[in-house]
């Protein structure tokens, strides 16, 4: 079993937006099961009301897909770990296509994150897949695009600068 | 057509104390992608989540302190709503989207 030990060595993502708990299979270069336990002490639950409905505590869609990507990100970088941006590169999603969300996630899900390199070049990669919880098919992706950018690129124009 | 909503236009702030970015990533803050999405959702102020997400394409990071307008359109596709929205920073598009909701959303 791999665990969050082990991610932190491979992706640079941190509390509270580390959003794996675990790899349970592995095939570099080609395709990786992580997986996500949803609870209710997550951030994204701290502002509900008592007066929130049942439906107020599906898991947000962009942290589930978050949650996927990083999964992505984990198996493009795990042979060229990347766990501190500042030292390396930077993860940027550059586009996403063909997602269906199929059923909401709620705390005390677990999430099974399946994903599998499509193409993969120098500083990027394709990648697809889904994520189940108990068997059941609730997110779909069909194309998820990963790039690696220089981290000095990026860095924000410096306040004063033309923008 | 007369059931789909016009367009919306709406301005969020990417807060800098916003606790996300001691984690993405840590000394080098940038919005994750996907919050942008999140913002577009909830700005159609639709109850029922998306059915399907398109396409996102972005463009360039967002970095806090940041003013995000998003542009949001909605028209019919079958018995769905559609939502193409975009988001800019300093008038530059910086992601572009396409959702669906389920029939009856809006």
């Amino acid at each position: 079993m791999i665990g969050v030990d082990r991610i932190k060595r491979i992706i640079p993502h941190r509390h509270p937006i580390l959003l794996v708990d675990r790899v349970s299979t592995v095939e570099p270069g080609r395709s990786l099961v992580a997986h996500k336990a949803v609870t209710a002490a997550e951030p994204c639950y701290q502002r509900l009301g008592d007066d929130t409905p049942a439906g107020g505590y599906a898991y947000p869609i962009s942290l589930l897909l978050e949650s996927w990507a990083q999964s992505a990100v984990l198996l493009a970088c795990w042979e060229q770990p990347n766990p501190d941006v500042l030292a390396g590169k930077v993860e940027l999603a550059a586009g996403i296509a063909g997602v269906r969300l199929l059923r909401p996630v709620y705390p005390g899900h677990t999430v099974e994150h399946r994903v599998e390199i499509v193409r993969s070049v120098d500083d990027a990669a394709v990648v697809a897949g889904g994520s189940l919880v108990d068997d059941q098919t609730v997110l779909e992706v069909k194309r998820f695009t990963v790039a690696l950018r220089d981290s000095d690129v990026l860095r924000r124009p410096s306040v004063g600068a033309s923008r | 057509m007369s059931a789909v909503p016009a367009a919306i236009r709406a301005e969020v702030s990417v807060r800098p104390d916003d606790p996300v970015f001691a984690g993405h990533y840590p000394g080098f803050p940038i919005l994750p992608g996907l919050f942008l999405l999140e913002y577009v959702h909830t700005t159609t102020g639709i109850e029922a989540l998306p059915t399907a997400v398109d396409r996102v394409k972005f463009v360039r990071p967002v970095y806090p302190g940041d003013q995000v307008v998003l542009d949001i359109g909605f028209s019919r596709d079958g018995d769905e709503v559609r939502c193409d929205a975009t988001a800019s920073v300093d008038a530059d598009v910086v992601a572009e989207f396409r959702l669906r909701y389920p029939e009856g959303a809006k």
